[in-house]
């Protein structure tokens, strides 16, 4: 209970704490990133991997705290999403913002009246009203308010509609007065009374929406998008390394470099190990920047941009028949997805699947088979100029031991695949704002977790090559890489890399002045070699240590065996 | 009948909804009215239009949700 000069808010000069709350796909992730500023964090709810982001809001010089609630359909519980939004409530808020999706009303309704159960101040957004026009749905706003007994608020998130006449609003006072007629009202009730819908002709932007999940054509529109979005990541990574990025590193920031610690720093292993082959400086900037951030940055951007579009579930359903056949609901398409991005964002998306053996399928998977965009890069920069040919058999064999993978997981793990059971969200041209916001905060995780871990791996590579430790390492894996692999000695050194990163166990291939075979080889070894250290961090920290070394050693001893494999059939033809 | 026996475009009122939260809350209530839109290929899920949501359902909870046919005009 709130009296009027206290507030839940316990930091300083913090006038209030609002949760933002709504179910999944209302639009609320918008609504949270036009209220707040830059200063977001993103934290796990205590004891859970439920992960909610914290914002503040500002308004004449007032402050107050913002959080984003997990996406629920109901306080009831169902998963941890539902007993973490609880706790929040139960540990009490000044306001609470709910979140309705205008052009789904009726359904939201039942969280809006769940939260009148608890005694704080609450006010309803009414969000994609653009859409909800566009559909033909009006809703009594005036009459809803008083069936809610509480303000009710029209925006249009993407288009920024309402947003700043709602900052103001957020910080007056507010009631929870409980609904005044003794009747109580149900979700269809209050929906009869107050949504009027009118005619209107589909839009073609709904049309598409709809024929996306059609049996044939959604099949065709799948590898359509699939295709089209490898082709602006690959091409448009392509071009932003060749036309941008690697002029300006090679021809300005890299020589200013070696020329600067050439300077003071006396000729030596430790200049070497600075500016030399395998400098420090040198690499650490160039693998990261030329070779891997281009087409990562196109990543996601394209992910994003599917996301926010609403197109992600629906392709969902087209994969869900496929999918099911290696033990999975056509919902894992997101992590499944991401795991071409970066494995760590896709484990920890695997969070969201429902049952265990779920979680271990698709990590597998993205362990062990899907190349991860850094790779991929990698690959192509490899193998790209040498041979189409040797691109599309590296990523074959991905595809053929992701399909294994799932097909022999689904039986040799106990336990029920679960089924899909889901809402498909309206079709909508995404807003850039939001992407772009979406675009850097994944870049930046992803530079953090990226450039540290290779920093360290070239240091060390740079180490073992420059203090002649390659040689001695070179007999000892000979057997292995240079008689059972076909590769030279030298590639020794690109699986130590590897452990630290998994393109790096590509990039010393690409000096090397190998056959195509060797290249195919190498590439395939690095395929399903070891999952990068920022990966086995992940894994540790979600499974049980046994389930992680499992996974690992697993893809060590495919890695070799799959190489092997390849390099004596290959050598028969080529 | 079951919603699997569904023909698509037709409209149906539900009458039995396995029981589960999630679906109850997702909003597949019995005394709704609704209509298939998609079936999907090669063991697919089925996709309802219910009070204008769109919900795609495994064919397993389909085959669980009892409904009775309303009428045969589209929707």
């Amino acid at each position: 209970m709130n009296c009027h000069n206290q507030t839940i808010a316990q930091e300083k000069n913090v006038e209030k704490k609002i949760l933002l709350i709504g179910n999944p796909n209302v639009g609320k992730s918008v609504i949270f990133s036009r209220l707040t500023n830059i200063d977001v964090t993103s934290a796990n709810y205590i004891g859970t991997t439920v992960t909610y982001y914290k914002g503040y809001v500002r308004f004449q010089g007032k402050k107050a705290e913002l959080i984003d609630v997990p996406g629920i359909y109901t306080l009831e519980a169902i998963s941890k999403a539902e007993e973490v939004a609880v706790s929040m409530l139960e540990e009490g808020a000044d306001l609470l913002v709910c979140v309705i999706d205008s052009t789904h009303f009726e359904r939201n309704l039942r969280l809006a009246l769940e939260l009148k159960k608890y005694n704080i101040p609450i006010v309803y957004v009414l969000n994609m009203s653009d859409v909800a026009k566009r559909k033909g749905i009006v809703i009594d706003v005036e009459k809803l308010s008083s069936l809610l007994g509480a303000n009710v608020y029209q925006t249009t998130a993407t288009k920024r509609e309402g947003i700043i006449y709602l900052k103001e609003k957020l910080f007056e006072e507010h009631s929870n007065k409980s609904v005044t007629d003794p009747i109580v009202y149900s979700t269809k009730e209050i929906a009869d009374q107050v949504v009027s819908k009118q005619e209107v002709k589909v839009t073609k932007l709904e049309k598409f929406g709809d024929v996306s999940m059609h049996p044939i054509w959604g099949v065709f529109i799948a590898l359509f998008i699939l295709g089209v979005s490898l082709g602006i990541i690959v091409g448009g990574g392509k071009a932003l390394r060749s036309f941008i990025l690697l002029p300006v590193l090679e021809g300005y920031v890299i020589p200013w470099i070696v020329n600067f610690f050439s300077g003071f720093v006396p000729e030596g292993l430790f200049l070497r190990l600075l500016v030399g082959e395998y400098g420090v400086l040198v690499k650490a900037i160039e693998w990261p920047f030329a070779l891997i951030l281009p087409y990562v940055l196109l990543f996601y951007i394209v992910f994003s941009f599917l996301e926010d579009s609403g197109y992600l579930p629906r392709l969902a359903v087209v994969m869900d028949g496929a999918f099911r056949k290696l033990g999975l609901p056509g919902s894992n398409i997101i992590p499944f997805f991401l795991g071409f991005g970066c494995a760590v964002p896709a484990i920890l998306a695997t969070r969201t699947a429902s049952t265990k053996k779920e979680r271990i399928i698709v990590v597998s998977m993205i362990c062990i088979a899907i190349p991860c965009t850094a790779q991929t890069a990698a690959f192509i920069n490899l193998l790209g100029d040498q041979s189409i040919f040797a691109v599309l058999f590296v990523f074959m064999m991905s595809f053929m031991m992701i399909v294994l993978t799932g097909v022999v997981l689904k039986r040799v793990i106990k336990g029920k695949p679960n089924v899909l059971v889901m809402e498909i969200p309206n079709f909508l041209l995404p807003s850039v704002a939001t992407m772009a916001k979406k675009v850097w905060i994944r870049l930046k995780h992803f530079l953090i977790e990226a450039e540290i871990p290779m920093m360290i791996g070239i240091l060390i590579a740079a180490l073992v090559v420059e203090t002649g430790a390659m040689v001695q390492i070179g007999i000892w894996m000979q057997p292995l890489v240079v008689n059972w692999l076909g590769l030279p000695e030298e590639a020794s050194l690109a699986l130590i890399l590897g452990i630290i990163r998994r393109e790096l166990t590509v990039m010393p291939l690409l000096q090397m002045g190998l056959t195509t075979v060797q290249l195919i080889t190498g590439a395939v070894v690095a395929l399903f070699y070891l999952p990068c250290i920022s990966t086995l961090g992940v894994l540790i920290k979600e499974f049980k240590l046994k389930t992680a070394l499992l996974i690992t050693l697993s893809t060590f001893v495919i890695a070799f065996i799959m190489g092997g494999l390849v390099n004596m059939f290959l050598s028969l033809f080529m | 009948m079951t919603l699997m026996d569904c023909k698509i475009n037709q409209r149906f009122r539900i009458i039995k909804t396995p029981k589960d939260i999630y679906i109850e809350a997702i909003g597949v209530i019995p005394e709704s009215v609704a209509c298939i839109t998609h079936k999907l290929a090669f063991g697919g899920p089925i996709v309802i239009r219910i009070a204008d949501r769109d919900i795609a359902l495994d064919r397993s909870v389909a085959e669980q949700v009892q409904i009775e046919v309303i009428s045969n005009e589209l929707s």
